[in-house]
């Protein structure tokens, strides 16, 4: 049991890592992006129009890092134990 | 004309208060006169500005709404410009809720006890004009103080000032050196995740009022 939530956890660790390649690798989360739009001004002068659009973006610094090293650590524990019960139950076989 | 003022006396006083009169009523009215009257105008602004700070981690975009300006032109010489403008410290928005609180925290803008940026035009130099239409076109050189994080320093920016009718338009565009205005971050921010130097450009429009 205790080894198949480790794995759970490196999967979860690995898939936020993923997340936040495939998001374009912010540094800090993000939740709006800029968009710009280019239109004629009064002057005839074509310009460029800046607005922001909700948009979530993980960051590495303040989600990608902590959840990758919280379940990397859980997923190191979770394993450490189910090894150790099962070296402990192996043991107790052998008995 | 002399020959008749001369043989009629009194009329020819007439004649000649008359001319005279005439003459300057003449220059009161003449268009160089009305030019440099009327010439002098206040441009009442607002707009924003947009940021950009390039370093080897990060680029980071930003913008700031909520610019405000009063400028004082004079039309017959553009060197004689005069006026202020204003950023609100939080209007600055990079997209990122925790970034743009850094921003204006205490180690940054310190925008709780500077909450504008103020730029105050001193002086400006090599002007060109052109008319395109019905639209005054200038360009050239501001110079000016601009105050950040309450340090003031010296700063120049390249403008461009157009003018239809009633409505103006002025777009800066410069550079200023976060060292230069006592800003420092966090310890080795800048120069990795923020650029030395942020490179600014604003567009404000507003209308043109004349100025007594």
């Amino acid at each position: 049991m205790s080894k198949a939530f480790a794995w759970l956890s490196f999967a979860l660790a690995v898939g936020v890592l993923a997340v936040w390649l495939a998001q374009g690798r912010p540094l800090v989360t993000m939740t709006e992006r800029p968009v710009t739009q280019k239109v004629v001004d009064e002057f005839g002068d074509t310009m460029e129009k800046h607005s922001w659009e909700p948009d979530l973006r993980i960051g590495l610094l303040d989600v990608t890092l902590p959840v990758v090293a919280v379940f990397g650590a859980l997923g190191t524990v979770l394993l450490v134990r189910a090894r150790r019960a099962s070296r402990e139950v192996a043991a107790k076989e052998r008995a | 004309m002399t020959v008749a003022w001369g043989k009629k006396g009194r009329l020819g006083m007439t004649h000649r208060f008359l001319a005279g009169a005439l003459l300057a009523a003449a220059f009161a009215a003449s268009p160089a006169s009305s030019a440099e009257a009327g010439s002098r105008k206040s441009l009442v602004l607002g707009g924003a500005f947009r940021f950009l700070s390039e370093a080897p981690i990060e680029r980071i975009h930003g913008t700031a709404e909520g610019a405000r300006g009063v400028i004082v032109i004079d039309l017959s010489d553009l060197t004689k410009t005069s006026g202020e403008i204003s950023v609100p410290v939080a209007e600055l928005k990079t997209g990122s809720p925790i970034r743009d609180e850094h921003l204006r925290g205490e180690s940054w803008l310190a925008g709780d006890s500077h909450p504008r940026l103020n730029f105050v035009i001193r002086d400006v130099s090599g002007v060109s004009t052109k008319q395109e239409g019905e639209i005054l076109v200038a360009t050239g050189t501001v110079r000016g103080d601009f105050t950040m994080r309450g340090v003031t320093k010296p700063l120049s920016s390249t403008f461009t000032l157009k003018m239809k009718g009633a409505r103006a338009k002025v777009e800066l565009s410069f550079e200023v050196a976060l060292a230069a205005y006592d800003i420092k971050g966090r310890d080795g921010v800048i120069g990795s995740k923020v650029g030395e130097k942020i490179a600014l450009s604003g567009r404000l429009v507003g209308s043109v009022k004349d100025e007594p």
